[in-house]
């Protein structure tokens, strides 16, 4: 019996070692907050009109959209140019736009009882998760190409400031001509009558 | 059975030399409303609380950002190379990035490995958990222009090395457009030039009038009822067509001291 528990220690042993060798990201909790309804403006005959993105807002053609009522399949269709996508017939009430990679929840009004809050095209994320970096790991290529940069940013300061120089130089110096020939008519004896 | 017992005792030895066999690796545990710290070395949890509050003031105060209850978990790591070794098989990106905002089924998560810039870290991704908490999505260059300007505290905006390389930038026009940062395809493909531009563009619209801010909230505003506006590029210039064309000019002239948090002035003179 000690023997059969020291085999299952040794065991959970090491399935946690792997665990941990091979860990994820924290595993995410249920709690994510609650979910927002979207409430969307249906046009004449029950149209809506909405429009695939992805994460940055970008219009995404192409795309297969499902129109879900209470888990029942009610409509489909393909987002054209720009990202849109229009279906008719669909009746107020609570409803999620569905697509490959992501979902909104709404609430379709008809038009003459929309709340002021309510939008004529809302926009679907097709997309379930988001990654966003703090520049500044560091790696030799990186290192390299930053040091390309500012070499090449000295040596160009360096130019348009001797530039600068110049023209002041420059400047300074036809001011000093212009003074010696303003001396020299001063100095040249006024012409006979 | 030899082997197997080589092996449990190699696993152990692994275990108590990396510290991973404790009860929990975090030195650091604390919740604090929706959001959560851990950590494997000891920090101030007050300190950075107060740093990530005032971040959260400062994006509800200038376009109105506002936070929600959606949950927050922050991550600290001792060094770089335990950072690495726990996200490298989950998120690859980790490997050129000094920290990373992560988020799915609506849990925002932070990680971060102790180095001298961890404030400005933190406040960086806090920006980017408010403004996809507040919005379904965002355009890159505002994202991280957003992340870049409120990262540091007020204070040390004066010195800002990066805002003296805008300037000579701007006077040889080697600032890029709005329109080549919205053409951006990912976070991973920007260099350090573009985060750069996407702070000088992002810096020009909060604080070059109330008019220009005005125009950003706006744009914000209408992505978070839920509508798709498009690029700014395009959707500014039904607002105002010559906005952005003052924005060579701007950086040109960039003041030294930026005041990104302060509140709209509405109904003030336009600038």
């Amino acid at each position: 019996m000690t023997a059969i528990s020291s085999v299952n220690r040794g065991i959970l042993t090491v399935l946690l070692s792997l665990a941990v060798t091979f860990q994820a990201p924290l595993a995410v909790g249920a709690d994510g907050g609650s979910v927002r309804i979207q409430d969307v403006r249906l046009g004449k005959g029950g149209l809506l009109t909405t429009r695939v993105v992805d994460l940055q807002g970008r219009p995404m053609s192409g795309q297969s959209v499902e129109v879900l009522h209470r888990g029942e399949l009610v409509a489909t269709a393909e987002s054209g140019k720009n990202g849109l996508v229009t279906i008719v017939g669909l009746r107020p009430g609570q409803h999620e736009i569905v697509t490959s990679s992501g979902s909104l929840p709404c609430r379709f009004w008809a038009a003459e009882t929309a709340p002021p809050s309510a939008i004529s095209v809302p926009a679907v994320v097709n997309d379930a998760s988001l990654v966003r970096g703090q520049f500044g790991g560091f790696n030799l290529p990186m290192l390299v190409y930053a040091g390309a940069t500012i070499g090449a940013l000295v040596v160009g300061v360096d130019a348009m400031n001797s530039a600068d120089d110049a023209q002041a130089a420059n400047a300074r110096l036809n001011g000093e001509v212009a003074a010696l020939e303003q001396r020299v008519k001063e100095l040249e004896p006024p012409a006979s009558p | 059975m030899i082997p197997v017992v080589a092996l449990l005792a190699a696993t152990a030895w692994v275990n108590v030399c990396t510290g991973d066999g404790s009860a929990s690796r975090w030195v650091v545990e604390e919740q604090r409303g929706h959001a959560v710290l851990y950590s494997e070395f000891s920090i101030s949890a007050a300190a950075i609380w107060q740093e990530l509050d005032e971040v959260t003031g400062l994006l509800e105060k200038s376009l109105g950002i506002a936070a929600t209850e959606e949950r927050v978990e922050i991550v600290l790591f001792a060094s770089q190379a335990s950072y690495l070794k726990y996200l490298s098989s989950g998120l690859p990106q980790a490997r050129n990035r000094r920290a990373l905002f992560y988020k799915n089924a609506g849990v925002s998560q932070i990680y971060a490995w102790n180095n001298r810039s961890l404030m400005t870290d933190l406040r960086h991704e806090m920006v980017h958990v408010r403004v996809h908490q507040h919005l379904p999505f965002a355009p890159l260059w505002l994202d991280e222009g957003l992340a870049e300007c409120f990262e540091e505290r007020l204070g040390s905006r004066a010195d800002a090395s990066r805002r003296e390389l805008l300037r000579w930038k701007a006077r040889v026009n080697q600032v890029s457009s709005l329109r080549v940062l919205e053409r951006l395809p990912s976070a991973e493909s920007m260099d350090g030039d573009d985060y750069r531009n996407s702070w000088a563009w992002t810096s020009f619209l909060l604080t070059e009038s109330d008019e220009s801010r005005r125009v950003l909230r706006d744009y914000v505003a209408e992505i978070h009822r839920g509508e798709a506006p498009g690029a700014f590029s395009s959707w500014v210039a039904n607002q105002n067509a010559e906005l952005l064309s003052r924005g060579n000019s701007y950086f040109r002239k960039m003041p030294s001291s930026l005041n990104f948090g302060s509140s709209l002035n509405v109904g003030g003179p336009g600038r």
